[in-house]
């Protein structure tokens, strides 16, 4: 069984025969799942885009004269129920993929279910924040603060990281179906968990370095 | 362990579009790449040859190009306006699209998975779509000259803003600078795509006994290159969109307060133009390491089979390319040193750079190791890796003035940055494309380059490329700056300097026509070519125990079992002057 | 050979570890937020280092970086904290000395 999983990639492509003995990988720290390493490499290469953003905003904040107090334009306890949204979806997420690990499959259906609705109130949160924002005067070029540069980043970076919850919930509804049908590998649900995660990883940065610094 | 393997072939070869076009295949991907970038190539040259025509006789009317390009040329003179577009895609796409995407997407996919006994890269789909997502790139950068009202990008290669950032700041930045972005934003997904497969597939799917310290110095470097191209290209990728949103939805990331254009005062307010300096040097100083680390690999591996001895000090040439990727990351503030930067911080990347010379000396002083004392085979890929070696030093000397801060504000964009990168970036690089094409030919056609063609093709190319580019030092010393559309009406000063230009322009000239040279070769050997055996220089790589040309499956399940180094060349006690990787200890006194 | 079995061999994380963790997340947030609001001494520090706190618990726990092998792990950790705190430090560097001209 693992045998085969683990030959997957080379079955799929070129319809290899069985031959492919154990020893054909070098023993690496790096060569025991191809497919979780790239997602690794993905999300660092991901990582990296949100972390030039942040370093831009630091250094916008940084040759502003002033910058605008947070708190009398978002609310702690409003703030503070997004990040505990997005923060339990990726526990739900995570528990979910340990019960699918384990073969215990109403218990990931559950929390599975559970992490999208998460993600689909966390996106409707910040729609709604953004609407209050925007309410306020805030554009990408200007805003009643007297700090163009606040609301353009905010704008961008909050709206990057919105769309890729976005693809995370459509990824996730899109696996959900497949696994329904019967047409998904354990290990890709386990890669959407890690893209899931990354995306709440993300949340981590931008709460401190926006919102609360 | 036999060499030709007779297995019988179960798998079919797919049909013309699954096989040339929309092809999986590695081999049939990296071929694609190469001639697409080729093809950028000498489109760039063209343009290369339209800029030197106009600073060797500024202003002066062609009546041939008035004919041809009635828009560019009104009455056979150049507008000035298309002289800014010239240089600005010529270096784009000679960067992007031609250097890292020939070396990187062409060498990269043809060589990994042969080198390290892959049947193919870990994503073959992914990797076509890199492939497709390249040239989609390609084709929306060469559309601006049709498709733009304003022609194509006119802010350099660099696209500094506030020029790339107001639509209204010359005619390129209108429509044509956009088209840069989104061309560079497809080049980006591009690279990051095949970046992804070539570290994974180095790192997973090394064949038996391939240890790290077995790989050769090729996929050493070219997988070095995919792991500073995933680490630098996120910067740009922020740049860009900053950048748009700059330009199409009035924010101010690059724009500073109080700009005045055409007399008007605009409503940005707050940014800093060196912040995209910043962020495009984070990526552009690996992106010159990106270029260069693979043409090192090549160098190495072509050096060592045509000297007919190991390569010195693999390990510390090893150690040197991590420590040039590593150390690329620190030293893009040398491009900036008088941009206005934090000078405390000139000092910091003044020192950085000074020590990147360390890694890059060690290198140099390797290859003069493995060449002492050696049998030289002067065949045309040895020629053009000596070039490289030599490139690499004239342009690593030059680039020891331009570290240095006191200096570099003497020589800042002046000729001599032109000359300095054209030798390191782009010669070295150049030569370095040529040699491995001239080298792995055979295998990716079953034929030789023609030896006669290729080493007339390589000493006009030497010649005249040190003709071209080495008197531009000494415009860049007389004070001569870079991107002139006329320099003599306007700056009297550099009268008297003019025959220098018309000397650079000439040799310019041939070299370009010397380039036709290596395409007919190119596309004659590939049909006419001499049949090529399937070890034709006698040479220790996974690639060569293939056939020649490569069979459709690599090793059609039968992956080799490494038993050694690439290197071992002039094995003590061997019959033979060479021991493929796959030879066993024992066998080795036998058969070779 | 003992690479290949590794992925069956990676331990199973009981409920009780995620509910833990998740509880920590939660203290790390309300903190953090709670010395944002009230602009207690030391806040901006205090902030990062919760902020890494909580980056250390969701990559290490929720992205099983904890089950990586070694190399892997400073791989990720060293490339994205490296790369990203090179580029903030040096930039930012510059963006005081531009604030100091502009004064």
């Amino acid at each position: 069984m693992e045998e085969i999983r683990r030959m997957e990639p080379i079955e799929g492509i070129h319809g290899l025969p069985e031959q492919v003995s154990a020893e054909q990988f070098a023993p690496s720290a790096f060569s025991r799942n191809r497919k979780k390493l790239m997602m690794w490499i993905f999300i660092i290469s991901d990582a990296l885009l949100f972390g030039s953003f942040l370093a831009v905003y630091t250094f916008e904040r940084f040759i502003s004269p002033s910058w605008p107090d947070r708190w009398k334009i978002f609310e702690p306890g409003y703030l503070a129920v997004m990040t505990v949204v997005l923060l339990s979806s990726s526990t739900f997420m995570a528990v979910a993929v340990e019960g699918l690990k384990q073969g215990k499959n109403r218990r990931f259906g559950f929390f599975y279910a559970v992490t999208i609705l998460c993600g689909i109130v966390f996106l409707a949160m910040q729609a709604h924040e953004w609407a209050h924002f925007i309410g306020l005067g805030a554009r990408l070029n200007t805003n009643p603060w007297g700090v163009p540069l606040f609301s353009g980043l905010f704008f961008m970076i909050t709206g990057f990281h919105g769309f890729h919850v976005l693809t995370g919930v459509l990824i996730l509804s899109f696996i959900g179906v497949l696994k329904l049908m019967g047409k998904v590998s354990d290990e890709t649900i386990e890669l959407a968990g890690m893209y899931w995660s990354f995306v709440d990883l993300v949340w981590v940065f931008i709460l401190a370095v926006i919102y609360l610094l | 362990m036999t060499v030709d393997k007779q297995v019988e072939r179960h798998h079919k070869i797919p049909g013309f579009w699954q096989h040339y076009i929309f092809s999986t295949n590695h081999k049939v991907i990296g071929i694609q790449y190469l001639i697409t970038a080729f093809a950028s190539a000498l489109i760039a040259a063209g343009m290369a040859m339209l800029i030197r025509l106009e600073i060797a006789w500024p202003e002066h009317s062609w009546p041939i190009l008035g004919t041809l390009f009635p828009g560019a040329f009104p009455g056979g003179v150049m507008r000035p306006e298309v002289y800014a577009a010239l240089f600005t895609m010529h270096g784009t796409l000679m960067v992007f699209f031609f250097l890292s995407a020939a070396l990187v997407g062409g060498f990269g996919n043809f060589l990994i998975p042969l080198q390290i006994g892959a049947d193919d890269m870990a994503f073959p789909f992914l990797n076509m779509l890199s492939y497709w997502v390249y040239l989609t790139g390609l084709l929306v950068m060469l559309s601006s000259f049709f498709f733009s009202p304003g022609g194509p990008a006119s802010a350099g290669w660099t696209s500094y803003p506030p020029l790339s950032a107001l639509k209204t700041a010359i005619a390129g930045s209108d429509w044509g600078q956009s088209f840069w972005i989104v061309g560079m934003a497809f080049f980006i997904i591009s690279f990051t795509m095949g970046g992804l497969n070539f570290v994974t597939t180095v790192l997973s799917m090394r064949t038996r006994g391939m240890h790290m310290m077995r790989l050769p110095l090729t996929t050493w470097a070219l997988f070095t290159t995919a792991a500073v191209g995933i680490l630098a290209f996120p910067a740009l990728t922020a740049a860009v969109v900053m950048l748009f949103l700059d330009r199409h939805f009035g924010t101010s990331f690059f724009l500073p307060s109080g700009l005045y254009v055409a007399g008007k005062l605009l409503p940005n307010k707050g940014g800093s133009p060196l912040l995209w300096q910043h962020l495009f040097w984070f990526l552009g100083h690996p992106e010159v390491y990106i270029v260069m680390l693979p043409a090192m690999g090549f160098t190495s591996d072509i050096l060592s089979t045509f000297c007919r001895k190991p390569i010195f000090g693999y390990p510390a040439m090893v150690g040197s390319i991590l420590a040039i990727g590593s150390l690329s990351f620190i030293v893009w503030g040398h491009h900036m040193f008088v941009s206005g930067m934090n000078p405390y911080l000139g000092l910091f990347f003044d020192i950085t750079t000074l020590i990147i010379a360390v890694p890059s000396a060690i290198k140099t002083f390797n290859w003069m190791a493995t060449l002492w004392e050696a049998k030289i085979q002067l065949r045309t890929p040895m020629l053009f890796a000596l070039a490289f070696v030599s490139l690499f030093v004239t342009g690593g000397l030059s680039g020891i003035f331009l570290a240095m801060a006191p200096a570099d504000i003497q020589l800042h964009d002046t000729y001599f940055v032109i000359s300095h990168f054209h030798f390191i970036m782009a010669g070295a690089s150049l030569f370095g494309i040529f040699a491995a094409t001239n080298f792995w030919f055979p295998k990716m056609f079953g034929r030789m380059m023609n030896e006669t063609l290729g080493k007339f093709h390589f000493w006009i190319t030497f010649i005249t490329y040190y003709c071209t580019f080495f008197p531009m030092m000494f415009l860049g010393l007389h004070g001569e700056m870079r991107r002139l559309y006329d320099p003599v009406q306007y700056y009297t000063m550099f009268k008297s300097l003019q025959p220098i230009n018309v000397f650079i322009s000439i040799n310019a000239f041939a070299l370009g026509a010397a380039q036709l040279v290596f395409v007919f070769n190119f596309f004659w050997s590939m049909l006419r070519g001499e049949k090529a055996s399937a070890n034709p220089w006698n040479a220790n790589g996974l690639e060569w125990t293939l056939s020649s040309p490569l069979p459709y499956e690599n090793w059609e399940g039968n992956s080799p079992e490494v038993q050694r180094w690439p290197y071992d060349y002039s094995y003590p006690g061997a019959a033979k002057d060479y021991l493929p990787q796959v030879v066993p200890e024992q066998a080795a006194a036998g058969n070779y | 050979m003992e690479n290949l079995g590794s992925h069956t061999q990676e331990p199973i994380v009981s409920p009780k570890t995620f509910i833990l963790v998740w509880v920590l997340l939660m203290i790390l947030t309300g903190f953090e937020i709670f010395a944002a609001y009230k602009g207690i001494p030391w806040k901006n520090e205090l902030i990062l280092a919760l902020m890494l706190a909580q980056a250390y618990l969701v990559s290490f726990y929720f992205m099983h970086l904890r089950f990586e092998k070694f190399p892997l792990i400073l791989s990720v950790v060293l490339g994205v904290l490296l790369t990203v705190g090179l580029l903030c430090a040096l930039i930012i560097w510059d963006g005081i000395h531009i604030i100091q001209l502009s004064r």
